[in-house]
């Protein structure tokens, strides 16, 4: 009972750093916002870089697997399950991290009463909910055992690929349609979210499939896998094409643009921007647009986990470059408002740009958001992939099978 | 910090309530506006179905500005300030003080409790006790005195903004003895058309600047200082005045100015001197005015510098009526009484008579001018000739014309009386007093409410012995050995505003018998008294009527917003407690509103007459002074009360000083030249701002959001130095040093630095800001009318980092 | 209609801070949060000044709510709870605001602060106009150009307090108001016309 002795000690240290973070949340809900590290002058932080960062990385199981569907690309259609799996446990820790960020969560509600349909967020909302249906509806067609089902699977892929795009666009739109900052307002917004999610959205799967194969859960083909990541070396190409043409067009007029490029290539957020340029883009695409270095799942492994993590270092420019300089600048600034503000006396309380760093309680919150994550995607593959699910069958009549996969 | 060891600090600001509702309880007042610690606790909740209740008083006139208020109160808090109803819509004023006085009247260095000093003197090392112990404390030690050394022993220092009446006059005290502020400038500008104040005050106010063309404004940041007066200001930019603010700083009425010209600290006499020889040269001087109107053509007998009088004079203050003084008449072509019929007195002359030489003062002005030509001018003051020639041309010839200066800067140099000398004389040659609209000189700040819609109240009358004494002649400093002070009495932070070098201050004070602080705050004054007697803030009254001004062209009454917070009593109550055990309870008014109505009933200014309390509380404290006018002036008709009735600009007192004529003399410790400056390069400036009035509003949690205590350096000065703004810096200098945090801006004088006056010690890193200023005494300072200026900002120091 | 506004005389601001205390006190603003605020532009001080001794300039800026006319942050409120009144005034009802900050990011003039926490007063009490709501925890609050007050026929407290009368508030609406004839007599501008927020609030030199 190897795996599961491991499965559980996972699944309990997992389900323990997920109780931390909704403690952590309630610890939040009961101080305010002002436990975080936002203030008034960066009035978004590590909640919506990770929201950003999730509806991004559920992008890549769902246009996988709905274009195995919709293109009738036959090797792809061996990982739709996990890829929707994977898909749809993300899109939940997205909207689990909207959630989390609202200051007034208990007056949710008026969402649904007197909605503004001309909001992004609204917009958001609504498509990130139409994307989960989507995605569960998707689901349960491929698990039933129904005559038909493989047929609605196609419908509905026809359906969630735009959806999947829509995702992205409409989470580009809450910051692109922002004409107040500067690094936010672009209509690459949309292509540069979409592309971003893709590429991490397909590391995280390949990395996912790769980890379902060490445990057994599901087999994949190295073949399949080398496959993606030839698709993840395309994506990747185009993002940082994207990238390109965004700097290009902030540095080339040299007028306001030049000054948030400046913060992103030497300033507060360089870092950041730098790591994604080289670790999330050169690094990796460097690695798999070589065929053998494709076939070599510890550099597929290497190359997703840096795209990934480049995806968020993106995120995190993204977002807070644009919080950094206020339009009308000048001494005091803005009054930070913030907790740490709250407390200071005397003209502490004003800041002459943006700053912010995650607290404690916003990094125990992500931890336990991601945890809950993980265990959600372990406890689904094994109660809703095929593989285990013969062998949980097996156990359930006796014993026996178990073994084998261990 | 001094005040960890007051154990008045038991009480915290939430208890506070608890407190004063016993001492409310204690007094056998109403206590029902007032709450318990826990309902002060309770959450905040909407706020709709409280009691509101208005109550109308006076805030501070130390900026010249004494804003009447309408105060809500809610539930025994006050809630809310705005400005009170005036008849003169003008004058319904508030600035960021007043407004955050909801939070300041319940600020932590409230002092809550009387004090005793258990340490040693400005250790801040308290005890509490009793109002009784207290005030008996106070008393035995008053009397002691007395009996020991006579009541000219007590230096009284009351605050500008004292409630007190009666006090200095029951204690028999030196008042304000030498205090060697705010009196520079007007030691030299005041005598020669005897300003009533003596302080410098303006010959018109500032309503009158619209009226002007051109306004050379010299070292007043009066849009900070007195800002009731931005109006005025802007008034006359919008009718084409042309403002030069002339300041070592880019101070915010420089950045506000038609133009900012800026000049080496200490050197306003040498640029007024320069603009003189300019008028001179060019004969931009009003020929005719000097003849009429001033002293200019009287003679002076070269030998000994004496004006020519009809017969010798037995005191230079012997008027012109009873023994005139002489000039040359160019009708007879001899020398006549200058007040006789039909004397056409010669300006510029000099003649020999039985072999004695007489010149007149113009003559004598006129050559004293031929040392400070353009050139030296230029040179001193670092303005450009090319400058000076424009300005001196325009505020010669494009009039009418404004000279104002305030107390921040020349005044507190130890040349300030001949900077103050010189600007008389330059605004007599162009003829500005007493002439046309928009034409006038002076310190506008100190115009405003003192001298012009300022009524004059009767004092309540006190038996015979109870009387201020005069501060012996002989001192000029109330810490020399011949001041005979033996206790201090002082309220507002006074010996911190009023004391430069203050480690030399400290000994002395350490010297003296008895000190007793009446103060609202724990300014740094506090930590030298041996009794603290904690007093209302203006909002406070244990009965409805409280004190009476006439000010701003009106009566203004203060009436009770609050209780008396914490255990503190109104200034009134205390002097009534001090007087019944000096033996004088029967001789005082027994309730403010007996001494208002006596101010009242017996006004002899015809401004006052009329006005009763009745209507004062029917119009919620302000009712107008009788026949204001709309904009006040001084010396219509060329009436000047000195001795020749003509404004007297040679001062024969100051023969043997060389300063019958304003003469060049450096600053004492800040020049050029001076060879301390090898080690104290800087020269040192207290600035005041918008933020205080002095050391008031210091420990306001509402405009310390605002403004942080910081030592403000020229980048220049800085990278020579290694600075950067934030780094902790120590300004030092032989006599001392203190260290707060640096601030590097170009609006600073590159060789000098600036920090705001007034800052508590607390509030700094380390030290006192007064431990490091100028308190030289001049020779001629007995001579002068205010006695020796302290020359705070004469003061050299180098900075470095802490 | 009725539009409110504000006309701002640029040359008539000390930066007194006064507008930003007045406002404070009526609105019952707390500690760590301010609606309106006096910019010294391009200084990292207020004593600061732009230029090099003794060429120097310095220009104070107060700046809150614009009440724009396309107001950034009311198109982006997913709730609503931002709208634009009858009076022409961006208003924030509470009960509708979820927190989302949407407004914050959208606002080009920083003019939005939130509620972080239970707000902090000092003297720790509901001081300022009875009339004007409590804000709690989790909300977004701004400038209401004094609601309550203009409600009634009031200035707005920072108008009423300006010692140097550079406010003038009223009816853009009205073609005869000071503040309409200020506006076209002074050719008065508005901060980042670009934004095309078109604010109600009208600056001048």
């Amino acid at each position: 009972m190897q795996t599961s002795v491991k499965f559980k000690a996972a699944a309990g240290v997992l389900a323990v750093l997920t109780a931390a973070g909704v403690a952590a949340w309630i610890y939040q809900i009961m101080g305010g916002l002002g436990v975080t590290g936002m203030n008034n002058g960066t009035s978004w932080g590590l909640y919506i870089t990770c929201f950003m960062f999730f509806v991004g990385l559920s992008a890549g199981g769902l246009i996988v697997a709905s274009s195995a569907s919709v293109f009738h690309v036959k090797e792809y259609k061996k990982v739709a399950l996990p890829a929707v799996i994977l898909s749809t446990v993300c899109i939940c820790l997205a909207g689990m991290f909207v959630l989390i960020d609202l200051g007034g969560i208990q007056r949710i509600y008026q969402l649904l009463l007197s909605p503004n349909v001309m909001s992004p967020l609204f917009w958001d909302i609504c498509v990130i909910s139409l994307y989960l249906v989507i995605n569960v509806i998707y689901l349960v067609f491929m698990l039933s055992k129904k005559s038909g089902a493989q047929d609605r699977v196609a419908i509905v892929s026809r359906f969630a690929l735009p959806v999947a795009i829509l995702v992205h666009s409409v989470t580009a739109w809450i910051f692109g349609l922002e004409l107040a900052r500067e690094g936010w307002y672009s209509a690459i917004m949309a292509p540069l979210f979409v592309v971003s999610a893709m590429d991490s959205g397909l590391a995280l799967l390949l990395l996912s499939l790769m980890g379902l194969n060490r445990s057994g859960l599901f087999k994949t083909d190295k073949k399949l896998l080398s496959n993606l990541a030839g698709l993840l070396a395309v994506c990747i190409a185009i993002d940082g094409f994207f990238v390109g043409c965004e700097i290009l067009t902030m540095a080339y007029p040299g007028a306001a643009g030049t000054e948030t490029l400046a913060i992103m290539a030497t300033g507060a957020t360089a870092p950041f921007f730098w790591f994604e340029i080289v670790a999330g883009i050169l690094i990796p695409f460097v690695i798999l647009v070589f065929a053998k270095n494709r076939a070599r799942m510890g550099l597929v492994a290497f190359a997703s986990i840096c795209v990934i993590v480049g995806v968020f270092c993106k995120r995190v420019w993204l977002l807070l470059t644009s919080f950094i300089e206020f339009n009308v600048a000048g001494a005091p600034g803005v009054i930070s408002g913030s907790s740490a503000a709250a407390h200071a006396s005397g003209t502490d309380v004003w800041a002459l740009a943006g700053a912010y760093a995650p607290t404690w309680v916003e990094i125990v919150v992500v931890v336990g958001v991601v945890s809950l994550g993980i265990l959600s995607f372990m406890v689904l593959c094994r109660k809703l992939l095929p593989g285990n699910r013969a062998a949980a069958d097996a156990e359930s009549s006796g014993k026996g099978a178990i073994g084998e996969i261990a | 910090m001094s005040e960890a060891n007051g154990s008045q600090n038991v009480l915290t600001r939430r208890s506070f309530l608890k407190a004063s509702g016993a001492a409310v309880g204690a007094l056998g007042l109403a206590g029902t506006a007032m709450l318990t610690a826990d309902e002060w606790l309770a959450p905040a909740q909407a706020h709709a179905d409280e009691q509101e209740r208005t109550g109308y008083t006076f805030h501070y006139r130390h900026c010249q500005c004494n804003c009447h208020l309408k105060c809500t109160v809610r539930d025994g808090r006050m809630a809310f300030i705005e400005p009170n109803d005036w008849p003169d819509k003008r004058n319904e004023t508030i600035c960021l003080k007043g407004i955050s006085e909801i939070q300041h009247v319940y600020s932590v260095d409230r002092l809550q409790v009387p004090l005793k000093r258990v340490g040693e003197r400005g250790s801040g090392e308290f005890v509490e006790i009793t109002w009784d112990e207290a005030l008996d404390a106070v008393a035995q030690g008053i009397q002691k005195v007395w009996s020991d050394y006579g009541k000219q022993a007590i230096a009284y220092m009351p605050s500008v903004d004292t409630l007190s009446v009666n006090l200095g006059r029951i204690l028999g005290a030196q008042e304000k003895p030498h205090r060697g502020i705010d009196i520079g400038l007007g030691n030299g500008f005041s005598p020669a058309i005897a300003e009533s104040g003596g302080q410098g005050a303006a010959s018109n106010e500032m309503k009158d600047w619209k009226n002007a063309k051109t306004i050379l404004n010299v070292g007043c940041n009066v849009l900070e200082t007195c800002m009731v007066t931005a109006p005025y200001f802007f008034e006359a930019l919008e009718a084409g005045a042309e403002i030069i603010t002339i300041d070592p700083n880019y101070c915010t009425t420089a950045a506000k100015s038609s133009r900012w010209i800026p000049i080496e600290p200490g050197t306003d006499a040498a640029l007024y001197l320069g603009m003189m020889s300019l008028i001179l040269e060019n004969e931009w001087y009003d020929e005719a005015y000097l003849r009429e109107n001033t002293s200019m053509p009287f003679l002076v007998d070269e030998a000994d510098g004496s004006l020519l009088r009809d017969h010798p004079a037995e005191s230079p203050k012997e008027t012109g009526a009873d023994n005139p003084f002489m000039v040359w008449d160019a009708v007879s072509d001899s020398m006549q009484p200058y007040d006789a019929d039909g004397v056409d007195p010669k300006l510029d002359a000099s003649i020999e008579i039985d072999g004695k030489t007489y010149s007149t003062v113009f003559r004598k002005f006129k050559k004293q001018h031929e040392a400070y030509p353009i050139e030296w001018a230029a040179e001193k003051t670092g303005v450009s000739e090319e400058v000076l020639r424009e300005i001196t041309e325009k505020y010669a010839c494009n009039g009418p014309s404004i000279l104002s200066f305030g107390f921040g800067g020349a005044d507190k140099f130890s040349n300030a009386d001949v900077s103050g000398h010189a600007a008389v004389v330059l605004a007599t040659l162009v003829g500005t007093f007493g002439s046309e609209d928009g034409a006038g000189a002076g310190a506008y700040v100190n115009a405003y409410q003192k001298v012009f819609g300022a009524g004059k109240l009767p004092n309540w009358p006190l038996p015979e012995e109870c009387k201020a004494a005069s501060a012996p002649k002989e001192s000029v400093d109330i810490r020399d050995d011949k001041s005979g002070i033996r206790m201090l009495y002082f309220q507002d932070g006074a010996i911190q505003q009023c004391s430069a070098n203050m480690n030399e201050t400290a000994k002395w004070i350490d010297t003296l018998d008895f000190v007793v602080a009446q103060e609202i705050y724990h300014t740094p004054s506090v930590d030298y008294a041996d009794i603290v007697l904690p007093t209302c803030s203006h909002f406070e009254l244990d009965q409805e009527i409280g004190s009476l001004r006439a000010l701003r062209g009106h009566a203004l009454l203060q009436q009770k917003v609050l209780d008396p917070l914490f255990e503190s009593r109104t200034d009134f109550w205390i002097e009534t407690e001090i007087a019944k055990r000096l033996g004088y309870g029967d001789a005082i008014p027994e309730s403010y509103e007996e001494l208002v109505r006596y101010q009242l009933d017996n006004a002899k200014d015809e401004a006052v007459k009329g006005i009763t309390l009745e209507e004062l509380i029917e119009s919620n404290g302000v009712v107008a002074l009788n026949d204001q006018p709309e904009i006040a002036r001084s010396y219509v008709g060329q009436k000047y009360a000195t001795a020749s009735g003509k404004i007297d600009l040679y001062y024969e007192n100051l023969v043997n000083y060389g300063q019958a004529l304003p003469a060049w003399e450096d600053p004492c410790e800040a020049y050029a030249g001076n060879p301390l400056r090898d080690e104290y390069p800087l020269q040192f400036f207290q600035r005041r701002t918008k933020y205080h009035i002095h050391c008031n509003m210091v420990d306001s949690t509402w405009i310390q959001q605002f403004f942080k205590p910081s030592v403000e350096m020229n980048p220049v000065d800085a990278e020579s130095r290694g600075l950067a703004s934030g780094d902790i810096v120590e300004v030092v200098n032989d006599r001392g040093s203190f260290s707060c945090e640096c601030v590097i801006t170009n609006a600073i004088r590159p060789g000098t630095v600036a920090v705001v006056e007034g800052i508590w010690d607390k509030y700094l890193e380390s030290g006192a800001i007064q431990s490091v200023t100028n308190d030289t005494a001049i020779d001629r300072g007995p001579a002068l009318p205010k006695g020796r200026v302290i020359p705070f900002n004469d003061t050299l120091v180098e900075v470095k980092k802490a | 209609m009725t539009r409110f506004g504000l006309a701002i005389d640029l040359s008539r601001c000390t930066g007194c801070n006064t507008c930003v205390m007045a406002c404070k006190m009526q609105n019952n603003v707390p500690m760590s949060l301010a609606w309106n605020r006096v910019v010294v532009e391009d200084c990292d001080f207020e004593v600061g000044a732009v230029g090099t001794y003794p060429n120097l300039t310095r220009s104070y800026l107060p700046i809150a709510c614009q009440h724009c006319e396309n107001p950034a942050c009311l198109r982006v409120c997913p709730t609503g709870a931002t709208y634009k009144d009858d009076k022409g005034r961006v208003e924030i009802d509470y009960d509708k605001c979820i927190g989302c900050r949407m407004c914050m990011a959208a606002c080009p003039y920083n003019a939005r602060v939130f509620n972080w926490e239970d707000p902090v007063r000092d003297p720790d009490f509901n001081y300022g106009d009875k009339d004007v709501p409590v804000r709690p925890k989790g909300v977004v609050e701004k400038c209401t150009l004094c609601k309550e007050r203009t409600d009634r026929g009031d200035e707005p407290m920072c108008v009423r307090c300006c010692l140097s009368k550079a406010r003038t508030f009223g009816d853009l609406d009205d073609p005869e108001s000071e503040i309409s004839r200020l506006v076209r007599e002074k050719k008065a501008g508005v901060l980042l016309e670009e934004q095309g927020t078109r604010p109600q609030v009208h600056y001048f030199n």
